[in-house]
């Protein structure tokens, strides 16, 4: 497929779930009426329902899919490794694991920047613990493992927390907050969202072209020009703003950064610079559809948006090995 | 003129010296052949001259200026570095594999224009893979990978193209095209380095050789002095029939157990 046509058809996806995820919901919103009255009447119950809890719930679901899918595109881009994303080595657990400590000890409180702030740090650390680990030549096997050690080494943190939290009630909100969820979220939450996911993003400008020639492998691309130790870590980052900036505000919603990339890269003609945007906007594609999803599964209490995203990614990861054995042989 | 000059190159690694005191120059319009067996440290002094690695002591010049002081962009247009073997980790198709060989040329936001596009149909039309044009990359075989790689080299259009084993992977037939292909390539302001192992390919077309054998020089020089039997004798261990019928042979004729 043309890659500009490819764009626009994806872009057009997204507009189209951003608009439905306005709309859906237990109640239908009379979008045009809702509209209509956030312009002249502000405390009728349909515009506040439209601006105070569909939009930041669409917006954020937007914004972190985007940076999922794109996340998830840059570092298998960078590994040159199709199983890799931000979820899977340690990014999105280390961002977790330290939103959760500034949430158990509610530091949160002495300002609203802690919990976005704590989680890039927490992302990072992972991401160069995991790195560390490694090494630099490190093949896919020895990678995934520093990223399933460093997993679990913030999962274990985490349960600790979890363990001493001093009652259920608080307990209960810990734990649904790992799940990855964008409900009960405000314009507040977005607006803090957004300017660390922006310069997650525009970290990212530019690299397409450094990525392309790192299919040679890091020397040939050097002698083309490429600084990779430079670029790991612009990418590296890019990750940590964006990524911990999105966990902060919706928990760890996985998979998207695996499957989406995934998914757009033969449509793209395997290259990982056009893979950038087109995963972006797969990745929005992706959440909204996945939080619409939720919001139509009748269900007791709702399904976490996270939670469906993994039920349908990890087939997918499991998928993905049984293909890459079947290669191998 | 002397395009690179190498002044007493030496480099360590893992507390081992892998290359002492190497002088080398290469002069435009030069084709100069880097021999030695295995592990003599061609690969690395090849990478040092690319600029990928850190001498431990001695300087490089290019054009009589500091290699170092060029940018890595700017050293990426003016030197091409071809690996052995060399990895493709994505299915691009050849034709998007060999323009990569244009980024050096390409300003940050610039798109590929007219020019970037002709000198990557020149390359591809020079190695003869037109017919591999539209082909996953990654599904080439051997010989077809190494000519897509020297493409994508030459694409860049340098001034010095250093090519290790460039015709290690290839047939005869493609061995002698390479090899004319590279003669042809340093003529005028450019110049070549090449490592090779088929001393009688390297003795028909090097304008000068350097001997190498656990990282030093044995010998440098023009190839009738550097290719004598007493020198492949002392480095590799063989005995040989040299001689020149139409063009010069070299037969390796018995290995010498100490």
């Amino acid at each position: 497929m043309n890659y500009r046509w490819l764009l626009i058809s994806l872009s057009l996806l997204v507009f189209c779930l951003f608009c439905l995820s306005l709309v859906v919901g237990r109640d239908p919103l009379p979008i045009w009426q809702a509209a209509n009255e956030v312009f002249t009447d502000h405390r009728s119950v349909l515009a506040i329902i439209l601006t105070e809890i569909r939009l930041p719930r669409a917006l954020i679901a937007l914004f972190a899919g985007a940076t999922l899918g794109l996340c998830g595109a840059a570092m298998q881009g960078l590994l040159r490794n199709p199983l890799a994303s931000p979820d899977l080595i340690g990014s999105s657990s280390g961002a977790a694991l330290c939103a959760v400590i500034v949430l158990y000890f509610g530091l949160q409180s002495i300002s609203a920047q802690m919990l976005p702030l704590s989680a890039m740090l927490g992302a990072l650390i992972a991401t160069g613990l995991v790195f560390a680990l490694a090494g630099r030549d490190a093949s896919i096997t020895t990678l995934i493992l520093a990223g399933v050690a460093v997993n679990a080494l913030a999962t274990s943190a985490m349960s600790l927390l979890l363990n001493l939290a001093p009652s259920p009630y608080a307990m209960r909100e810990l734990v649904l907050w790992t799940m990855g969820d964008i409900t009960d979220r405000s314009m507040d939450d977005f607006w803090l969202m957004l300017p660390f996911t922006l310069i997650g993003w525009a970290l990212m400008l530019g690299v397409g072209r450094q990525l392309n020639a790192l299919t040679l492998g890091e020397e040939t691309a050097a002698s083309l020009g490429v600084r990779p130790s430079w670029i790991r870590w612009r990418i590296f980052i890019a990750i940590a703003f964006a990524v911990g900036a999105t966990v902060a505000t919706t928990g760890m919603i996985g998979f998207i950064g695996l499957v989406v990339p995934h998914l757009l890269r033969p449509l793209v003609n395997y290259e990982p610079a056009r893979l950038l945007p087109a995963a972006a906007l797969g990745g929005a594609a992706m959440l909204l559809t996945a939080d619409i999803g939720v919001r139509l599964i009748p269900t007791e209490s709702a399904i976490k948006v996270g939670v469906l995203t993994a039920l349908v990614g990890a087939p997918f990861f499991l998928y993905l090995i049984l293909r890459s054995r079947k290669e191998h042989v | 003129m002397s395009l690179l000059e190498a002044a007493n190159i030496s480099f360590k690694r893992n507390q081992q010296l892998l290359l002492q005191a190497i002088n080398l120059e290469l002069h435009a319009g030069e084709l100069i052949g880097l021999i030695g067996p295995n592990g003599a440290g061609k690969s690395t002094l090849l990478k040092i001259l690319a600029g990928l690695q850190t001498p431990l002591t001695g300087t490089i010049k290019f054009q009589d200026q500091a290699l170092t002081k060029l940018n890595a962009k700017e050293r990426s247009q003016q030197i091409a570095w071809l690996t052995q073997g060399g990895s493709i980790h994505w299915p691009l198709t050849v034709e998007r594999l060999v323009a990569l060989g244009r980024l050096p040329h390409l300003a940050a936001w610039q798109q590929a224009g007219i020019t970037d596009q002709a000198a990557i149909d020149q390359a591809i039309q020079q190695t003869g893979i037109e017919h591999l044009r539209n082909r996953d990359a990654t599904t080439l075989s051997g010989g077809e990978r190494t000519r897509v790689l020297l493409a994508r080299a030459l694409a860049a259009e340098p001034t010095i193209l250093l090519a290790d084993e460039p015709i290690a992977a290839l047939d005869p037939g493609y061995q002698l095209q390479t090899l004319e292909l590279l003669r042809a390539f340093s003529q005028q302001q450019r110049a070549c380095i090449v490592v090779l192992h088929e001393l009688s390919l390297a003795a028909r077309y090097c304008d000068r050789l350097y001997l190498l054998k656990s990282g030093c020089i044995v010998d440098t020089g023009s190839v009738a002095k550097v290719l004598s039997a007493e020198n492949l004798k002392n480095v590799y261990h063989i005995e040989c029939e040299i001689g020149c019928t139409n063009v010069p042979w070299i037969i390796p004729s018995r290995y010498i157990y100490n």
